[in-house]
C-alpha cells in the first residue's frame, strides 16, 4: 500500500514538475489533438494509427491513474521523467508542424480563386516552418546549450595532471586514493588502475542502484571531512577568519585522517590553500599509523603519499 | 537517393551485432569468460553472421540497393542542404564538445575496470576495490562489453570510443531511424519526399532547442549518446515505431530484443514492447472501426 501511495505521489509530482519544466508539452498536445482531429482526413492508414497511439499515450500519461500503471511497469528503478518515453515526442512534434504547414496551411494552390504559383505556396511554408522553430526556440533552451562550467573543466585539469604524474612515477597500482568528490570520480572513469577510497555512489544516489555496497559510518565521515575542507579552498582564499566555526573544527580535526589511513588509503590530495593546517596532521597521522608521508605539489592540489 | 530497405538492412544488422555482442557479455557472466575470450567468441559469432549476410545480400541485392544514385535531373533541394548543415553541425559538436557528467553514467568506470583487469565485473567499476554484489539487472546489459571489445579491438582510449565514436554512430543511426519513420507516416514515394526531409529538419531542429531537456531525445544525442536509454529514445523506438506501422513485424521484434540487451526494465517488458503493442491495438481498433 505504501508503496502504491509512493507511486500516486510520483504521478502526480512528478507530472506537475514535467509540465512546469518541460514547457513544449503545450504545442506537443496542441499538435497531437489536431493531428487527431484531421485522422479521418488522412488516406495513409499509419498516420490514423501514428496519431491514434499518441493520443492515448499522452492521455494515459497525463491521468494520474493510469499515469502511476505506467510508472509501475517501468519499475522503481527509472525517473518519473522516462515514463514519457512511451510517447514519442520528437516525433509527434516534427511530425505535426510537417502536417500543419503541408496540410493545414494552402493546400492547393488556390487562394481567393486566384491560382497561387508555386514560390507563393513555398514562401507561406517556409513561413509556417520558421513560425514554428521560433515556437520551439522560444520554449527550448533559447539557444543556451548545456555546457561544463569553469570549475568542472579545473577541477578535469587538475586531476588529469594528478594522474599523470601517478601514472609516470608508478603510484597507481597498490594505491588507495582520496580526495575531493569530482577529483576522485575523474580520475577513476579515466584510469581503471586507480582504487578509489569509496565510490561515486556516496554522493551520487543514481549511482547507487548499480552496487549493494554499505558504507560504513566512518566512511561517511571521513567523505563529509573531505569536501568541507577541500570546498573551503575559496573561503581560504578571502577572509580566512570569516570561514565558519565548522570548518575551522573540521581543519583542526586529525581523526579522520587516521581513520582513512587505518582504512588503507595512502594517497590523499588536498587544496594547497589548506596546507599550513594538515602539515602537521599528516606526520601525526603518519606517526601514529607507523609509517612515512611525503607531498608533491600539483598545481593547486598536494598529493599526499603514505608508505 | 537511398533507400528504405537499405537504412532497414543496415539497422536491423546492427541490432543483430548487438545480439552477438549480448551473447559475448552474457558467456562472461554467467560462464567466467575473460575479455579476451568474450572477444574471441563475439568475433568467431560475426564472422558467422557475416558469411550468413553476405549470402542475403548476394540474394537479395537488388531489393536492398534499388534506387540509390543520383536521379536524372536531380537537385539539391533546399530541405535537404539545411538538414545536412544541422546534422554535420550536431555530429561536429558531439564528437569536439565537453562531456557533461551524466548522474548514474558509470559506463567509462566500467569499461575501464573490464579493459585493466580483463575480466567482466571482478572489480567493483565504481571503486577498482574487490566486487560486492551487482545486482543482476544491471550485470546482464552488455553496452559495456561492447565497447570494452570495440576499445581492444581498434587499440583506442575508452573516452575517445565511449564519449565521441559512439555518440556519432548513434547520431547517424538515429536520423536513419527517423527517416524510415518518416516513410512510414508519409508514404516513400517521390511525391512526399518534401514532406520527409522536412520532417528530418524538424527533428534536428528539436535536438539543437530542446536539447537542455534530459527526458527529450535531443538531451542524449547530443550529450550522452552512448547510454542505453539514448539508443534506445532515439533509435529503437522511432524504429520499432516503424516496424509497427508498416507492419515489419520483425523490425520491431528486434527493437524489444536490442532494449532487452541494452537497457534494464526488471520485469516491465520494455518501451518497445509498450509502442508496438500500443499501435497494434489502435490499428486493429481502427480496422474494426472502419469495417463498421
Amino acid at each position: 500500500m505504501e508503496t502504491l501511495i509512493e507511486y500516486w505521489n510520483l504521478a502526480l509530482n512528478g507530472f506537475a514538475e514535467w509540465m512546469t519544466a518541460y514547457k513544449y508539452l503545450a504545442p506537443v498536445v496542441g499538435l497531437m489533438l489536431y493531428g487527431y482531429m484531421c485522422r479521418e482526413r488522412y488516406r495513409s492508414r499509419n498516420q490514423r494509427a501514428f496519431w491514434g497511439y499518441g493520443v492515448t499515450v499522452i492521455t494515459l500519461l497525463m491521468v494520474p491513474v493510469t499515469g502511476m500503471c505506467f510508472l509501475i511497469y517501468q519499475t522503481r528503478f527509472y525517473d518519473y521523467g522516462w515514463v514519457w518515453s512511451m510517447a514519442p515526442l520528437t516525433a509527434i512534434l516534427a511530425g505535426g508542424v510537417v502536417e500543419l504547414v503541408f496540410e493545414q496551411l494552402p493546400t492547393e494552390t488556390m487562394i481567393g480563386g486566384e491560382r497561387m504559383n508555386g514560390k507563393r505556396l513555398a514562401f507561406i511554408r517556409l513561413c509556417g516552418l520558421l513560425a514554428a522553430v521560433a515556437v520551439l526556440f522560444m520554449l527550448g533552451n533559447q539557444g543556451r546549450l548545456q555546457q561544463a562550467s569553469a570549475e568542472e573543466l579545473q577541477v578535469r585539469d587538475s586531476s588529469e595532471e594528478i594522474l599523470q604524474y601517478m601514472e609516470e612515477q608508478a603510484l597507481l597500482q597498490d594505491t588507495i586514493l582520496w580526495g575531493p568528490k569530482d577529483m576522485m570520480q575523474y580520475m577513476r572513469s579515466h584510469s581503471g588502475e586507480v582504487t578509489l577510497f569509496y565510490g561515486r555512489d556516496m554522493w551520487d544516489a543514481k549511482s547507487g542502484a548499480y552496487d549493494y555496497e554499505a558504507y560504513e559510518e566512518a566512511e561517511i565521515g571521513c567523505y563529509n571531512w573531505m569536501e568541507m575542507v577541500s570546498g573551503a579552498l575559496n573561503l581560504y582564499l578571502l577572509e580566512v577568519e570569516q570561514a565558519p566555526e565548522e570548518v575551522h573544527a573540521a581543519l583542526a580535526s586529525e581523526d579522520f585522517l587516521q581513520k582513512a589511513v587505518e582504512r588503507g588509503v595512502n594517497a590523499i590530495i588536498l587544496p594547497t590553500q589548506i596546507s599550513p593546517w594538515m602539515e602537521r596532521k599528516m606526520q601525526l597521522t603518519a606517526e601514529e599509523c607507523g609509517c612515512s608521508v611525503s607531498d608533491t605539489l600539483l598545481g593547486e592540489y598536494i598529493l599526499w603519499l603514505f608508505e | 537517393v537511398l533507400t528504405e530497405a537499405l537504412w532497414k538492412n543496415f539497422l536491423c544488422g546492427m541490432i543483430v551485432i548487438t545480439g552477438l555482442f549480448a551473447c559475448g557479455h552474457l558467456a562472461g557472466i554467467f560462464l567466467g569468460m575473460s575479455v579476451a575470450g568474450c572477444s574471441l567468441m563475439v568475433l568467431v559469432l560475426m564472422a558467422a553472421a557475416g558469411i550468413l549476410g553476405l549470402i542475403i545480400l548476394c540474394r537479395k541485392w537488388r531489393q536492398i540497393f534499388v534506387g540509390i544514385g543520383l536521379h536524372k535531373g536531380y537537385r539539391p533541394e533546399a530541405a535537404r542542404i539545411v538538414f545536412w548543415v544541422l546534422a554535420i553541425s550536431q555530429i561536429y559538436y558531439v564528437f569536439t564538445a565537453d562531456i557533461l557528467v551524466t548522474a548514474g553514467d558509470i559506463t567509462l568506470e566500467t569499461v575501464n575496470s573490464f579493459l585493466t583487469t580483463g575480466e567482466i565485473y571482478s572489480v567493483a567499476p565504481l571503486t577498482g576495490k574487490a566486487m560486492a554484489a551487482m545486482p543482476l539487472r544491471y550485470k546482464i546489459l552488455c553496452l559495456p562489453t561492447v565497447y570494452t571489445l570495440l576499445c581492444r579491438w581498434f587499440g583506442a582510449e575508452p573516452e575517445l570510443i565511449v564519449n565521441r565514436v559512439i555518440p556519432t554512430m548513434v547520431l547517424c543511426m538515429t536520423y536513419m531511424s527517423y527517416y524510415l519513420l518518416s516513410t512510414a507516416l508519409f508514404g516513400a514515394e517521390e511525391q512526399s519526399r518534401k514532406k520527409r526531409m522536412w520532417f528530418l529538419v524538424m527533428v534536428a531542429m528539436i535536438f539543437w532547442l530542446c536539447e537542455g531537456s534530459v527526458y527529450l531525445e535531443g538531451y542524449g544525442v547530443l550529450h550522452a549518446g552512448w547510454l542505453g536509454t539514448t539508443i534506445r529514445g532515439c533509435v529503437l523506438i522511432p524504429l520499432c515505431l516503424y516496424g509497427a506501422l508498416k507492419r515489419k513485424w520483425l523490425v520491431s521484434v528486434l527493437c524489444i530484443l536490442a532494449e532487452a540487451c541494452i537497457v534494464w526494465t526488471f520485469w516491465g517488458f520494455g518501451v518497445c514492447a509498450v509502442v508496438l503493442a500500443g499501435v497494434v491495438l489502435i490499428d486493429k481498433g481502427g480496422d474494426i472501426r472502419w469495417k463498421r
